[in-house]
């Protein structure tokens, strides 16, 4: 067969941006070729082992094919997917908190297809993160995520939550406290925490 | 700084990053954006109008049909010459006589039973339809939404379906089944498989209770799909018409590690070479197929690059000279590709490819304008003639060629009105 990705075209993001603005089929498969491993690491760091990343993925990329014309500095590609991606991801964590209030299990709680989950105590740790994760308000749990899961700078955090360096440091500072008094009682972070440091209890 | 739970969150980090890459989510996005691409029929005034006028409707409508989704519903067509009738959930579906039968959801999606297979659906909800396969091999294509939930069942295996196009075949004689991926991705789980497999575009798994083989789809499965490619009138410099491809089947197992020295080797020429690594023999076509292709090309460099491009079948082939060129190492595409063109002739993708070489890679606008032009003329019904037909304008504008560019666009426009190209072959014609 041959590759659904094309010649290394396009090779800076100026080229891409003016031809996916004229549609450019090859264009579209270059743009995912080079930021899926972006917006795949943002969208798994804020929701985890999730059966609906590749829906989540796929609206970013629609996001950015749809909003494309109204990029006005083509240099800021990857900053703005990252941009999307966050908002997107944030859109997701929104929606599923507003089916909590419905009795039966909501359509997005329910994987579409089969998670493999990691084994031992990364699992636990996984599970224990992301279960401290799903009680914090959005802003905050995406900031986390940015920032201590995915491995985020600041500034780039700051970049792709929309918001200034000081804002996104007070988000992260209560995010930190919010996660550190959860993680002291959840017993398969309590151990851990209990070594000291920035966010012991030393 | 509590290093310890920073390291914790890191490790989560490279959890859930390792998981989502395993899934391979590459072409499954591409596949879904080229789905919903290719389903944008309507012009997009109309469709913000008809958005914005149905806003309100669907505003008041929307918690009524969240709560309480439509179940999906079917029709079937070629089981009477008196037209579709509705389908029945458990009612037993064989093709009559030589014609298929063909299963047309409510949600886009659709299913093609061949003649001779049975298959019956078991369940319709909100969300999608869960198919039985009791014979023979179905064609389905699922049309992805926000919450697709379709599944295949075949025997004791389960295909869990989310937007895609696949076929899946169930011997019922020998208790296995056969996947075989044309876009996107499902998951696969059932006797002789220890976990759920991830197929994926372009891949074939065969599985029984003894155990399953997931290699490459069999290029005679691709060309029998490509040949059903509308006919297009090429014009000029698509005069001639040539055969049918028939390509040779490839073999879908991986293959065996061979002599340790001469690998070794191979494995200095590919570390020289500047790829990445460390390779491992035998899994070039696992690298390519996760976008991995500087490791990919290292591998296939360390089990022996002359030697594959001799040995491999024609999609293999034109797979490895893929990996090379967007490793980016044009020389050794070209060659692979060469090769490919050389042994297989009917194989039409080489001499694509090479005009994709000549034109991204060489800004050889010229010879890349003969490489198009040339797979028009061989392959004027081949499945990428459009793209083809499109790069050979640009090719000859690009060279400066503006009489041969305005042919190539009159040609064009005749064959592909609508098409990617279309709006700069009229500017060509019309300038």
């Amino acid at each position: 067969m041959l590759a659904p990705t094309p010649a290394p075209a396009f090779a800076d993001d100026g080229e891409l941006v003016a031809a996916l603005r004229l549609g450019d089929s090859r264009a579209r498969l270059i743009l995912v070729e080079r930021y899926e491993p972006l917006v795949e690491r943002l969208v798994a760091g804020a929701l985890g082992i999730d059966a609906e990343i590749a829906d989540v993925i796929q609206d970013v990329f629609v996001a950015v094919l749809e909003g494309i014309r109204n990029l006005k500095d083509a240099s800021a590609l990857r900053s703005w997917i990252a941009t999307l991606a966050v908002f997107t991801a944030r859109g997701r964590i929104r929606r599923r908190r507003r089916w909590r209030w419905i009795r039966f299990v909501a359509p997005e709680d329910v994987p579409e297809v089969p998670v493999a989950a990691p084994q031992g105590e990364t699992r636990e740790a996984v599970r224990a993160t992301y279960s401290i994760l799903a009680e914090f308000p959005a802003d905050e749990r995406i900031a986390f995520s940015l920032r201590f899961i995915s491995e985020m700078q600041l500034t780039e955090v700051a970049s792709a939550c929309s918001v200034s360096l000081a804002t996104i440091k007070r988000r992260l500072a209560r995010a930190e406290r919010r996660f550190v008094e959860a993680a002291g009682a959840h017993p398969a972070l309590d151990e851990r925490l209990a070594r000291g440091g920035r966010w012991g209890k030393s | 700084m509590n290093a310890e739970l920073e390291s914790v969150l890191a490790e989560v980090g490279r959890t859930v990053r390792a998981e989502a890459r395993r899934r391979q989510l590459v072409p499954e996005i591409q596949a879904r954006l080229a789905h919903l691409e290719s389903r944008r029929v309507r012009p997009r005034a109309l469709r913000w109008s008809f958005a914005l006028g149905s806003a309100g409707l669907c505003a008041a409508a929307a918690a009524i049909l969240i709560l309480r989704p439509h179940p999906l519903s079917f029709a079937i067509a070629g089981a009477t010459q008196d037209g579709p009738q509705d389908g029945q959930v458990g009612a037993s579906l064989v093709a009559p006589g030589a014609r298929p039968l063909e299963l047309h959801f409510s949600d886009g999606s659709a299913v093609t039973l061949p003649p001779r297979a049975k298959a019956h659906v078991d369940a319709l909800d909100g969300q999608g339809a869960t198919l039985a396969i009791e014979d023979g091999t179905l064609e389905v294509s699922v049309v992805h939404r926000a919450r697709t939930h379709w599944q295949v069942r075949a025997g004791s295996y389960r295909i869990q379906v989310t937007g895609t196009r696949f076929a899946a075949g169930w011997d019922r004689r020998s208790q296995s089944l056969t996947v075989n991926m044309h876009e996107g991705s499902v998951l696969v789980s059932g006797p002789g498989l220890e976990e759920p497999v991830r197929v994926v575009t372009g891949q074939r798994l065969q599985a029984n209770a003894g155990g399953a083989n997931l290699g490459f789809e069999a290029s005679h499965d691709i060309v029998a799909r490509e040949e059903m490619a509308p006919l297009p009138d090429l014009g000029s410099e698509g005069a001639a018409p040539a055969p049918a491809p028939t390509l040779a089947p490839v073999p879908i197992d991986l293959p065996a590690e061979r002599n340790p020295a001469p690998a070794r080797a191979r494995h200095v020429e590919a570390m020289a070479a500047g790829h990445a690594g460390p390779p491992s023999p035998g899994d070039w076509r696992i690298q390519a197929g996760r976008a991995e292709y500087r490791e990919a090309l290292a591998a296939a460099v360390l089990e022996g690059w002359r030697a594959e491009c001799g040995r491999l079948g024609a999609d293999d082939l034109v797979l490895l000279g893929d990996v090379a060129r967007l490793a980016g190492d044009l020389n050794r595409a070209e060659e692979a590709y060469r090769s490919a063109r050389r042994r297989f002739p009917e194989a039409d993708r080489p001499s694509f490819a090479l005009g994709l070489i000549a034109f991204e890679g060489r800004h050889d606008y010229r010879t890349a304008g003969d490489w198009f032009a040339g797979y028009l003329r061989s392959f004027p019904r081949g499945p990428l003639a459009r793209e083809a037909a499109g790069r050979l304008i640009e090719s000859r504008l690009k060279a400066g060629d503006d009489g041969r560019a305005r042919e190539a666009a009159s040609s064009y426009l005749r064959a592909f009105p609508d098409g990617p190209h279309a709006a700069l072959a009229r500017r060509t014609v019309t300038p």
